[in-house]
């Protein structure tokens, strides 16, 4: 049952429904750190977000030198104590500028993935419920998903390019081509699940007591069908942080010498034909694992969606019965 | 026991080198073909060319195709290049000891002279020479190629305008081998215009005859195929795979040693160098400094560096604020570290740009240079101007050279000292010649060379406020004046204080930002002999041998 169906028949007390939601709390902590423990992947996985995060706010007090400086004095240097992932061909600090990076790939990606979402699911939901109505808000549902159809006809790293080009060379126009492209999966995700959720009795049962479309959509819809969406946020994270670093390695992303790894991974590869490797070796594993990372959390949520595999281990993570003696 | 490491370089290097071997043809292994292959001389280039005429393409591959494919009236004499003692070059100083200045050679002329007032230039037309189709040279060739300049629309206007040709009636037929040009004034660039690689000649006969109602110039014919009187014709145009030249054996000068030359598209200049190095290719083109240093040390390969006539420097647009004001442009030359560009991005393959033509010219001086770096001045010329707080603007770089950005990034750390706060725009390759024309950035990066080595072509070309190619809006009257008659008068003394003079002004005045002559550099085979630097900055197959 959806819970907008559950009711009781007395309301509880304050200080039970305290109590409740702290056993809820213990429950869900103890079912995450179950699942961390018999899946040290997904452990890991949450580790690497966790620390390119920090790493992130706290660059400016770790980086040792100035990421979009040159130095002509130290050029293409390799890795050194003062310079421990080396030096570029201006003699910027590829260490400085990797801890910089996810600055600007995590907040493009992140950004980019919420817009995304956050439009994608609302669009998703209204077109799911008013699918199969007639007048003009079927004919929009049915025109948003052709839309759709045109958008994800074009490959996902050309259609950005295109629109990166289109718009101008920036930290927004990124984020907007990010978005852009995400927006149809979010759209189709939620789309399908509003149309199953919309033949429910309880939502039959809201439209007859009186409520309008709207409430429905809002109190109905949107909390049944949103799970989906939510758990392919974390893949969609990833791959928005590649398509970011795709698009600076092609010249059509962030502006140089801000600090990005795909912008870094082009200004350097040059170089690696030549033996100078770590300009660009360095920000390529930092954007490998970072990726890695956020795919491990997505397998995760994607674990914790399949109600088989979560009763197991909720089962395993419920506390044993007391022993009567 | 075979104690060479495998190391990361070598399985990078091998697997690159199988790559980029993949591209071209399965190697042969016969003796009789090995002696073949002595003859066959294969170029790794960036791109094969995209039309053989010239007259609306001067890309790469173009050039060194029309190098090969066509003939000119005239050459310059050759010299050993003082840099590269392997190498040869086109002997362009002024010689006062030799008619009109000049050392040159007839080709497909074998007299010339022009007249006391210096108007009229003459040509006598070598006898016997043939087309690759066959149809021997004659005065009406000369005649129809520069006829065909007047009537379209691409290089043509430009290399006639130039000489003060704008009308058919000043190219007169004098005889089955006789031609004559008329200009309305003594023009210094007569003789030297036959030489341009830009005017070579073309077969009248096959051209006329390929011609049709819509295309009277057989543009379309010449742009797959050639119609000349040059040591090769092309036997395959595969555009964006290869081209196939063919040396002839009726060439006037005797066959070239290159029986086949095979021109390879290969995009990537890390391939490009994997291929050089495996000993696939004899030459690899336009690679990147750091790379010809790596191949220096390997064995097998040498590296020719000779000073050329190319340039690079970056627009700064007067019709811009604040670079309308000279102390602005004056103190963004000053704040340029040119030393340190040149020691790291060009690895020594260039030379400081100390002046506003090619240093390899005539009439070029360096006496007007004065902006070696100095943060202090450039801040203090900053504050005349009232820009005490400095200004931010935005320059714009070809993301298809990859030195730009490098460099890009070196001034905007260097500028930022002086509280000048630039961002940088990588453009496409694709579209950054349409942003340069268009003039409309403040700071925009260029790559050229004036091919005619005199230094009025090259002042003409940019700093004459009506030129095309005035890409900084660079605008002053006396420069304009100075250029003009220096164009119309042979004497060497006049023209030597007028391109003096011109200098001191342009480099006063600092309409660039001049950063660097890059040399024009070849990586090849050791095996591989002749090369010769041209001003054209092309490579002519012919000179080649083994």
């Amino acid at each position: 049952m959806p819970p907008a169906q559950a009711s009781s028949s007395a309301a509880p007390s304050p200080h039970a429904a305290r109590r409740s939601a702290r056993a809820r709390s213990e429950f869900a902590l103890r079912y995450f750190v179950q699942l961390l423990r018999t899946h040290p992947g997904y452990a890991a996985g949450y580790l690497i977000v966790v620390i390119v995060s920090a790493v992130a706010v706290g660059a400016p007090l770790v980086a040792p030198h100035s990421p979009i400086t040159a130095d002509l004095s130290v050029y293409l240097q390799p890795p050194s104590i003062s310079h421990p992932f080396g030096t570029d061909g201006t003699g910027m600090d590829v260490f400085s500028r990797v801890i910089f990076a996810p600055r600007v790939d995590l907040v493009i990606a992140m950004i980019g993935t919420v817009i995304s979402a956050v439009i994608g699911i609302a669009f998703g939901a209204w077109g799911g419920y008013f699918h199969e109505t007639s007048g003009p808000r079927g004919f929009l549902s049915n025109s948003m998903m052709r839309a759709a159809d045109v958008i994800q006809a074009f490959p996902v790293f050309v259609f950005a390019i295109a629109l990166v080009a289109v718009i101008g060379q920036s930290i927004a126009s990124v984020v907007f081509a990010v978005a852009f492209v995400n927006i149809p999966i979010y759209l189709r995700l939620m789309r399908s699940q509003a149309l199953s959720i919309r033949r429910m009795r309880y939502v039959e049962a809201a439209f007859v007591s009186g409520m309008s479309d709207l409430v429905i959509v809002r109190r109905h819809i949107l909390p049944n069908a949103i799970a989906p969406a939510l758990a392919h946020l974390s893949v969609n994270v990833g791959w928005s942080i590649l398509l970011t670093a795709g698009l600076s390695f092609v010249g059509a992303g962030v502006r140089a010498p801000t600090p990005e790894w795909g912008s870094m991974i082009a200004m350097g590869f040059p170089n690696v034909m030549t033996g100078q490797w770590w300009p660009s070796v360095f920000p390529g594993l930092a954007l490998a694992v970072t990726v890695y990372g956020f795919a491990l959390i997505g397998a995760s949520i994607e674990f914790m969606a399949d109600p088989r595999r979560r009763r197991a281990l909720a089962n395993a993570a419920a506390p044993a019965p007391q022993a009567k003696s | 026991m075979n104690d060479r490491k495998v190391t990361r370089r070598t399985v990078l290097k091998g697997a690159a080198t199988l790559a980029a071997g993949s591209l071209l043809p399965a190697p042969r292994f016969s003796i009789a073909d090995a002696a073949e292959q002595a003859h066959t001389m294969v170029i790794a280039a960036p791109a094969t060319p995209q039309s053989l005429d010239h007259e609306f393409d001067v890309s790469l591959g173009t050039i060194d195709s029309v190098g090969a494919l066509y003939d000119n009236l005239l050459e310059y004499e050759k010299v050993p290049d003082a840099a590269s003692p392997e190498a040869l070059r086109e002997d362009i100083s002024v010689h006062a000891d030799r008619p009109y200045n000049l050392a040159l050679k007839g080709k497909l002329a074998e007299e010339w002279s022009v007249s006391k007032d210096g108007t009229v230039g003459r040509f006598t037309l070598r006898k016997g020479v043939k087309s690759n189709w066959g149809n021997e040279l004659t005065a009406a060739d000369v005649k129809w190629t520069w006829d065909r300049k007047l009537h379209l629309t691409g290089l043509g206007p430009f290399q006639a305008g130039v000489l003060g040709i704008t009308r058919e009636d000043q190219i007169v037929v004098d005889g089955r081998y006789a031609i004559s040009f008329h200009v309305p004034k003594p023009n210094p660039l007569l003789l030297k215009q036959m030489v341009n690689l830009s005017n070579p000649v073309y077969d009248a006969a096959k051209c006329k005859k390929m011609a049709t109602a819509d295309d009277p110039w057989a543009h379309k014919f010449l742009e797959n195929a050639t119609a000349g009187f040059g040591a090769y014709t092309v036997s395959q145009l595969t555009r964006g795979q290869q081209a196939v030249f063919k040396a002839r054996a009726d060439y006037y000068r005797g066959k070239p040693y290159m029986d086949t030359v095979i021109f390879k598209e290969v995009p990537t200049s890390a391939t490009r160098l994997s291929l050089l190095q495996g000993g696939s290719v004899d030459v690899a083109q336009f690679l990147q400094p750091l790379e010809y240093m790596t191949l220096a040390k390997v064995p097998g390969v040498k590296i020719d560096a000779v000073p050329a006539s190319f340039a690079t420097w970056i627009e700064l647009n007067t019709k811009f604020k604040p670079f309308d004001d000279p102390r602005v442009r004056q103190a963004m030359n000053f704040a340029l570290p040119r030393e340190e560009i040149l020691r790291t991005v060009y690895q020594g393959l260039a030379d400081k740009q100390t002046g506003c033509i090619p240093k390899i010219y005539p009439n070029f001086t360096d006496q007007f240079w004065r902006y070696d770096t100095d943060l202090d001045k450039a801040k203090a010329l900053l504050v005349e101007a009232g820009l005490k707080d400095g200004f931010k603007s935005t320059l714009s770089y070809n993301a298809g050279d990859p030195v730009q950005e490098p460099i890009a990034i070196i001034y905007q750390t260097a500028l930022r000292k002086i509280g000048v706060e630039i961002v940088l725009n990588k453009v496409p390759a694709a579209t950054f010649y349409d942003f340069v024309t268009k003039r409309e950035q403040p700071l925009i990066f260029y790559v050229d060379s004036p091919w005619v080595p005199d230094p009025g072509y090259a002042t003409q070309l940019y700093f004459n406020s009506k030129s095309y190619v005035d890409y900084s809006n660079y605008v002053n009257p006396e420069v304009d004046a100075l250029i003009k008659s220096g164009l119309e008068t042979t004497d060497p003394k006049a023209r030597l204080d007028i391109y003096t003079r011109v200098q001191q002004i342009v480099m006063s005045e600092a309409p660039w930002a001049f950063i660097v002559w890059p040399r024009y550099v070849l990586a090849r085979r050791a095996n591989l002999k002749g090369f010769t630097y041209y001003t054209s900055n092309n490579l002519r197959f012919q000179d080649f041998h083994r």
